[in-house]
């Protein structure tokens, strides 16, 4: 019994680690900044980038955590985007096609 | 008046104002975009906002040879690759019927080794509708219908397309052919110039074509009347149960100084065309549902081997395609 509780403990702590590990770990397939679909949408991976002459429709508070299309959670820092095909973007970027997370 | 409000308003006019401004550089605001599309021809929820009335299918890709020597492209390697494909009607309206001479389209999801997709939406016509975002939009404009009629009004159409007969070639090609017999029967053009990167760095442009591996099929006036407008989609799964529907996947080859920015213009005639490989559909979805849903077809998604050309009317649909996609998935998205 106590060999099963210790078990589940170990289990537990381990997923809790582990979940944390994905939760920060960068996508490898992540969308970059240069890619000719991100130039398309005019993706940065960081709001503060976003050329506001170019895309006055951008509003404070809008970033890919806070889109619809975006596919991750709020801890998520990258997740996949289905404006990319399902390639990640990160949870602090922009692009032209922001809908908000309904 | 400060100046910020100044540019909006003459932004807006901009955007409404026929002709000369087709040749504009303002960028479309894809909001703006889908907007205007919903505008001109109707608000469907939770359908897409062109291609609305489509059916999922699902196959596979075997590139060839001349693929591989193209490009480095891991689509071509030979090994089966997994694709999604989405058959529809053109237009908004997901109850179009299937026994008029508009559009069909055949977009396509290859799931390809290390995370890659290739994206494509490829139309019934070796053109798009429009050279530029600015130029559909003042198009759309064009054909909004008139809130006091519930019509478009001839006069703005015809003083558009006046000033931009480049948009009427998609139309004429449309009319000038039979109604398709199915959606396996016709040809579907990538319409926009892409360049191959060989294994030694070597680029070629082209424009491609699939074609469907036992020809094209077309319905007369009267046998297309006896269809009647539902036809497509059982026509579809009989076909593929039968397993005759395959396309080839052919490229024409550009020539220094053919026009690669413009999908309102085909390379000329005679181009030499290769084989890059054969897509077969193997399966079709029973009901509306199937692995298309939230696939939105965004042509500027590609492999490492392949590239944009600059055509502006290639890259503006990125955005726009991401847009209506958002507004699908939030009103409830339907096939």
């Amino acid at each position: 019994m106590l060999n099963k509780r210790r078990n589940f403990i170990l289990v537990a702590a381990g997923s809790l680690v582990s979940g944390f590990a994905i939760a920060q770990k960068p996508s490898q397939n992540l969308v970059l900044d240069s890619d000719p679909s991100a130039i398309a949408l005019g993706y940065v991976s960081d709001v503060k980038k976003i050329d506001t002459n170019k895309f006055p429709q951008y509003a404070l508070g809008q970033n890919c955590a806070a889109c619809t299309l975006f596919q991750g959670t709020a801890k998520d820092a990258d997740a996949p985007c289905l404006a990319f095909g399902g390639k990640a973007v990160s949870a602090k970027g922009w692009c032209s096609a922001w809908v908000k997370k309904g | 008046m400060n100046i910020p409000l100044l540019s909006a308003i003459t932004l807006i006019g901009t955007s409404f104002t026929v002709g000369a401004f087709a040749q504009s550089q303002i960028p479309v605001n894809p909001v703006s975009m889908v907007n205007q599309f919903e505008a001109t021809n109707g608000k469907f929820e939770g359908y897409r906002r062109s291609g609305a009335k489509g059916i999922c299918a699902t196959g596979e890709f075997i590139g060839s040879p001349e693929g591989r020597a193209l490009s480095v492209a891991s689509v071509f390697s030979g090994k089966p690759i997994p694709v999604v494909v989405r058959f529809s009607v053109g237009g908004a309206n997901p109850k179009a019927a299937d026994n008029t001479k508009s559009q069909r389209n055949m977009s396509l999801q290859f799931t390809l080794p290390n995370g890659e997709q290739w994206l494509m939406g490829n139309i019934s016509a070796p053109v798009f509708g429009s050279a530029t975002p600015q130029q559909l939009m003042a198009s759309l404009a064009a054909r909004q219908p008139d809130p006091a009629t519930k019509a478009p009004d001839p006069a703005k159409i015809k003083a558009f397309t006046d000033a931009n007969p480049e948009v009427l070639l998609q139309g004429k090609y449309l009319a000038s052919q039979p109604v398709p017999a199915s959606f396996s029967s016709v040809n579907y053009w990538g319409v926009h110039a892409f360049s191959f990167t060989n294994p030694s760095g070597v680029k070629q442009f082209g424009k491609w074509v699939f074609e469907p591996v036992n020809g094209t099929q077309g319905l007369s006036d009267e046998e297309a009347k006896e269809k009647g407008g539902n036809f497509l989609f059982d026509d579809l799964r009989q076909r593929v149960k039968s397993g005759k529907v395959a396309f080839n996947f052919n490229l024409e080859l550009a020539q220094p100084g053919d026009k690669l920015d413009d999908a309102t213009v085909p390379l000329p005639e005679g181009r030499k065309k290769i084989n890059l490989g054969v897509l077969k559909v193997t399966s079709v979805s029973d009901d509306d549902k199937g692995a298309c849903l939230t696939v939105n077809f965004n042509p500027m998604v590609m492999p490492k081997g392949v590239e944009p050309s600059n055509d502006p009317m290639l890259s503006a649909r990125a955005a726009p395609y991401a847009v209506a996609l958002g507004r699908r998935l939030s009103e409830g998205a339907k096939q």
